[in-house]
């Protein structure tokens, strides 16, 4: 028992001491210097990131939420296979073929690196969100048509909130990888911060490579423990606990 | 459209290759991942504290965004002279597969019917065939899931690598962008896309195949 | 007062699962709809609040035809009870339990008092379950929670399907008992779905037995048991049907029949009072050595003795079998 826990404090140790010796090592070499010495270039850059994320994703949401609960209402019951089919197939195309399709079409620019990402994004949270709803129990929506509340207030009250887990994950998924995605944009000039990564690897400049790579990275995680953070909010007290105990 | 079936005619022996060269990539650094993140995934079952560690790594890896990762690998492998090519998104490759392979693994081998492991121990079983004969197989679709999944996720983190010189269908990508080449492009799009629905729906089968019946 | 008047149901493919069931259930009584799985009991329920719509026939509750009737309003007016409880794991208990007369827009005052009484009818403490979690209750005290629910917004009628089915043994006769009580106070027209015998011998006034979505025989329990109108029912009921039917008497009954013996002997092992039921009485003497009982009354005064031909003179006389 007591050489396990040895083992795994090591373990996480190592870890961390890579992680520093990597920082130490940037720092030292003065790779993070640009985002300094270019803080206007950088900020700009960030700034587009942002942009691409928030309104990729926001449109997302809006669409593939409502669609989720679209397709899991019985009347429409048999749509749900089709849509579902298409976005399993959909999530298997890897995203630079998106990227691609679309930038052939759009041409160049931010809408096209937008558009990409909203459907890369579209798939998680359309995913989740069916799922979510198909996985909230059978007998509690029996308790609640026959105690007269209406299907308007099924969903509201009784399936969203039971769904919003799985929902919430999908949404946190969909958003982390939107981030790494967004650093794509820079091909078809959407800009962000992968401009920093694509300049790197063009001028195998490591300035570039440590200024776009490690924010973008550092992003990504932030958001993805912001996200986590933020289902203690979402996501109704009683089923936290429940999963808690669970 | 037509223009896109003109090219690839065209440049038929050159796609072959390339998607040739993705799998090899894409093939070589699962094998890999699967040699190695199998036995972490067993072992963890027996050291709790450890797996609850080792799976946030992986999921913070994960976390890392694709050509966020090259582009850190390039200043670290230049020391070894590597920083481009095959070794770093073979690299890649290998990291982003641990976190689908542990993880189902690791699962899939916890969640074992432990009636059916009291079984296995009843009869006397050491646990090493325990291991073989009944937590393995029983685990079994499960972790092909895992390697599914790793599979495509590589497939298309494979097209990345190509703009760190790592070749394969993503060649096509980069090129196509750069010389404004839309058929190109395309091409390269549509050779990645059947490359990853091949793979996920013969590894699908694969896994319904080895699915006991009773299950 | 709920009336089956010719009711049908046919599923897609000509599936009949109800089969021109007529039976009435009076007001402020229990009607127990038995039967093995399949057999409709649980479809006829579910038309009542329309959860299945009627192919043929009228079911009317308290006089109105349920189609007349709006079905969200009509469901709001009908308790409802299922097997697995039903609670909602998002909100608390008081948000459960409230939910009907929260959707009826009561004020939150009339909302809080009606929960406090209901708390207090299913014998929980309201302050201490007010802001808690249907997870963090154990199987019983959910049930409660449900029945209380059920009852929130004051229907006259109360639809129970296996309300009780997924609890232990133990627990499940102690709900039953105190639902009965419950029951006395509230007064509610209820239907009651079950595929335990004993439990609709305890809990039914009267009991309905299915087969194919037809009505067997629909009769107060001692009928049943007594007089089973065909083969389905007696298999039904069991060869035991005769010790069955003990738990429907109690010892003040077999006295209201049989003048007591007065006490001969000086002490007694076994004591018991005119509530216990004979199916009781016949299980202690039948476990212990002594020959016979110690009947004493509320002050614990000894009434008189009662011994295994009491009991067994008794019932070849009450019930006679057909």
């Amino acid at each position: 028992m007591e050489k396990t826990k040895v083992f795994t404090l090591v373990f996480k140790t190592l870890f961390f001491l890579l992680i520093a010796l990597f920082f130490s090592w940037g720092i030292w070499n003065g790779y993070f210097s640009m985002i300094f010495t270019e803080s206007e270039r950088f900020l700009l850059l960030l700034q587009q990131h942002l942009l691409l994320v928030v309104t990729s994703s926001l449109m997302a949401v809006a669409v593939a939420i409502p669609l989720g609960i679209f397709v899991t209402r019985p009347r429409f019951a048999k749509s749900e296979w089709f849509v579902l089919n298409t976005a399993n197939l959909g999530q298997t195309i890897p995203v630079i073929a998106i990227l691609a399709i679309v930038m052939t079409y759009l041409g160049i620019g931010f809408n096209t690196a937008v558009f990409a990402l909203f459907v890369f994004s579209l798939l998680p949270i359309l995913r989740n969100t069916v799922a979510g709803l198909n996985s909230v129990d059978p007998a509690m929506k029996d308790a609640a048509k026959g105690m007269g509340l209406t299907p308007m207030q099924t969903l509201w009250r009784i399936e969203m909130p039971n769904a919003m887990f799985t929902i919430m994950a999908g949404v946190r998924t969909a958003i982390v990888m939107n981030i790494g995605t967004a650093a794509l944009a820079s091909l078809v000039g959407g800009g962000g911060l992968g401009d920093l990564i694509f300049a790197g690897i063009n001028l195998r400049d490591n300035a570039y490579l440590f200024s776009g790579a490690v924010p973008v990275t550092l992003l990504a995680l932030t958001v993805d423990g912001l996200l986590r953070l933020s289902e203690r909010i979402f996501i109704p007290k009683g089923l936290q606990e429940a999963a808690k105990s669970a | 459209m037509w223009s896109v079936f003109e090219y690839m005619s065209h440049n038929w022996s050159q796609i072959v290759d390339l998607t040739i060269e993705h799998f090899q990539l894409v093939g070589s650094a699962v094998a890999i991942a699967i040699l190695i993140g199998v036995p972490i995934g067993i072992y963890l079952t027996t050291n709790k504290a450890l797996a609850e560690s080792v799976l946030q790594i992986c999921s913070i890896i994960m976390t890392i965004p694709s050509i966020a990762l090259f582009g850190l690998m390039i200043p670290i492998l230049s020391i070894i002279n590597q920083g481009i090519g095959f070794v770093p998104a073979f690299i890649a490759l290998v990291l982003y597969s641990q976190l689908p392979i542990i993880r189902n693994t690791y699962v899939a081998i916890s969640d074992v019917d432990p009636a059916i492991r009291d079984a296995a121990k009843g009869i006397g079983m050491t646990t090493w065939q325990r291991l073989m004969k009944v937590e393995i197989p029983n685990a079994f679709p499960v972790i092909m899931a895992g390697v599914r999944t790793a599979v495509v996720l590589s497939i298309g983190i494979g097209a990345i690598a190509a703009f760190i010189g790592a070749g394969g269908l993503g060649v096509l990508i980069d090129q196509g962008i750069s010389r404004t080449n839309r058929d190109m492009v395309i091409a390269g799009a549509i050779g990645v896309s059947i490359l990853s629905i091949f793979a996920d729906t013969s590894l699908g089968f694969i896994q319904k195949r080895f699915t006991p019946k009773s299950a | 007062m709920i009336e089956f008047d010719n009711v049908t149901k046919i599923y897609k493919g000509n599936i009949k699962a109800v089969d021109q069931v007529s039976l009435t259930v009076p007001q402020g009584s229990v009607a127990v709809f038995l039967g093995p799985s399949g057999c409709g009991k649980t479809t006829l329920l579910r038309m009542v609040n329309r959860l299945v719509p009627i192919t043929d026939g009228n079911i009317t509750v308290n006089g109105m035809d349920t189609k007349s009737l709006n079905e969200i309003e009509l469901r709001r007016k009908i308790g409802y009870v299922i097997q697995s409880n039903g609670l909602f794991p998002n909100m608390t208990i008081e948000q459960n339990v409230t939910i009907v007369p929260n959707l009826l827009g009561w004020d939150r005052v009339k909302q809080r008092d009606r929960f406090n009484y209901l708390m207090d009818l299913v014998g929980m403490e309201p302050d201490q379950f007010r802001n808690r979690y249907p997870h963090e209750l154990s199987g019983g005290q959910q049930q409660r929670v449900g029945i209380a629910r059920a009852m929130a917004a004051d229907p006259p009628v109360m639809l129970m399907d296996e309300p009780f089915g997924a609890l232990d043994p133990i627990i499940r006769t102690h709900i039953q008992k105190e639902f009965l009580q419950i029951q006395q106070e509230v007064q509610k027209t209820i239907l009651f779905v079950s595929h335990d015998i004993d439990e609709a011998i305890k809990m039914g006034d009267r009991i309905a037995i299915f087969k194919d979505g037809s009505l067997m025989q629909y009769d107060a329990p001692t009928e049943l048991l007594a007089q089973p109108k065909n083969q389905f029912v007696q298999d039904f009921v069991g060869t035991d049907r005769s010790i069955k039917s003990l738990s429907l008497y109690t010892v003040a009954d077999l006295l209201e029949y049989k003048k007591p013996k007065p006490v001969k002997k000086s002490s007694f092992n076994l004591k018991v009072d005119l509530d216990t039921s004979l199916r009781e009485a016949m299980a202690m003497l039948f476990n212990e050595t002594e020959q016979e009982l110690l009947v004493v009354d509320k002050n614990n005064q000894p009434i008189c003795e009662v011994t295994i031909t009491d009991v067994q003179q008794y019932l070849q006389e009450n019930t006679q079998t057909a």
